[in-house]
């Protein structure tokens, strides 16, 4: 999906908050990969349960996936999402070497991945802490995990779902070079978090 | 908001909060993080029930019965009575409650699924058969109810059958 979906009244509010920051995350992949990475804002809204289970990646076996904790008292997690060839092929290019068909990861290729989540969550935190007023939104280490993504989404909507029914949904897709490549990045702010965003988006429509 | 799904399709897929009941040779699937998959199977009548549950407690929070360990457990027993289930023959397996970001606070909700889901099978008298609780990873599950067989994949392992 590479349009924005709107399914509420807060969908527009949301987006007005996201897109800039999606901007910010663009421009900063782009110029840690020396390529032209255009991040899009896929989606935004808040979900029902069942809801989110039609939205969960539905992939045979388990994914590439960097988790970027924002720390402090306004926790969540930025999840990056991949598909085994396109982190080979970024860990490959960020390191300047030739394609090699293997299994295993090399510690250097984990950390280009894990230095591509810094690069990312820190661009896109900056940008929300920037429009909600806070001082900064800190990311923790990222970490690499070879993982189903539904188990991971699960384990990070629970921010949210231990205190809502709802959870807001935020994923950004990417074209590298102008071609639509197997990613995507979720952002899931814990309920704290959530009511800042929130609290910005009223601000913002009442100026 | 969608209960249960019922049925003998090849295989049902169980989200979150959804509880699937089975009648062979229909089969079930979840994959799970933090959460934890309940699978009720009557190994004389082979009907089964598999719950995806979320959270320890419904506390008189909206929801679907599978959501919660308190509901989702008196629900699957009633249903699966309902259906010619003997609760005599009636075993129970628990698998997920991963911790997968090692941290504190919502990240341990696994442990606290899996212990009241513990608690509430002992108090309706339901033998556990099985158990794959915790870790930091994720799971995919499929149950079949003819075979009684529950295979577990963790992602870089082999296949384990409970």
């Amino acid at each position: 999906m590479n349009s924005c979906e709107t399914n509420s009244l807060t969908a527009t509010p949301w987006a007005n908050l996201f897109e800039p920051a999606t901007r910010s995350a663009s421009d900063a992949i782009s110029r840690w990969t020396r390529r032209r990475m255009e991040l899009t804002l896929a989606e935004v809204r808040e979900l029902t349960l069942d809801e989110l289970g039609g939205e969960l990646p539905d992939r045979a076996g388990p994914s590439t996936i960097v988790t970027v904790a924002i720390a402090g008292d306004l926790s969540g997690q930025m999840i990056l999402l991949f598909d085994d060839t396109q982190a080979r092929y970024l860990a490959e290019t960020l390191l300047n070497r030739k394609h090699e068909e293997t299994e295993s990861w090399h510690e250097l290729e984990l950390s280009a991945l894990q230095e591509t989540g810094n690069v990312f969550g820190s661009a896109f935190l900056n940008a929300i802490a920037s429009l909600t007023g806070q001082k900064f939104l800190l990311p923790s280490p990222p970490t690499v995990m070879q993982e189903f993504a539904a188990s991971v989404i699960e384990q990070a909507v629970m921010l949210q779902l231990t205190e809502s029914d709802n959870v807001l949904y935020c994923r950004t897709g990417m074209l590298r070079d102008g071609e639509s490549v197997d990613f995507m990045a979720l952002f899931v702010p814990s309920t704290e978090l959530l009511e800042q965003l929130r609290q910005a988006i009223h601000a913002q429509l009442m100026n | 908001m969608q209960t249960a799904k019922e049925g003998t399709a090849a295989t049902q897929s169980v989200g979150m909060g959804q509880i699937a009941l089975l009648t062979p040779p229909g089969s079930a699937n979840a994959v799970l993080g933090s959460c934890v998959a309940l699978v009720l199977h009557d190994e004389r009548t082979k009907l089964a029930a598999v719950a995806h549950v979320v959270l320890p407690a419904s506390n008189c929070r909206p929801g679907t019965p599978g959501k919660f360990a308190d509901t989702a457990v008196a629900w699957m027993l009633d249903e699966l009575m309902k259906k010619g289930a003997d609760k005599r023959y009636i075993v129970a397996k628990l698998v997920g409650g991963a911790n997968m970001f090692a941290s504190n606070g919502p990240f341990q909700i696994g442990q606290q699924n899996a212990e009241a889901l513990r608690k509430h099978l002992q108090d309706a008298k339901v033998r556990i058969a099985a158990e794959n609780i915790g870790g930091t990873q994720g799971r995919r599950i499929t149950f079949d109810p003819s075979s009684g067989r529950l295979n577990v994949e963790v992602a870089g392992q082999s296949v384990l059958c409970l």
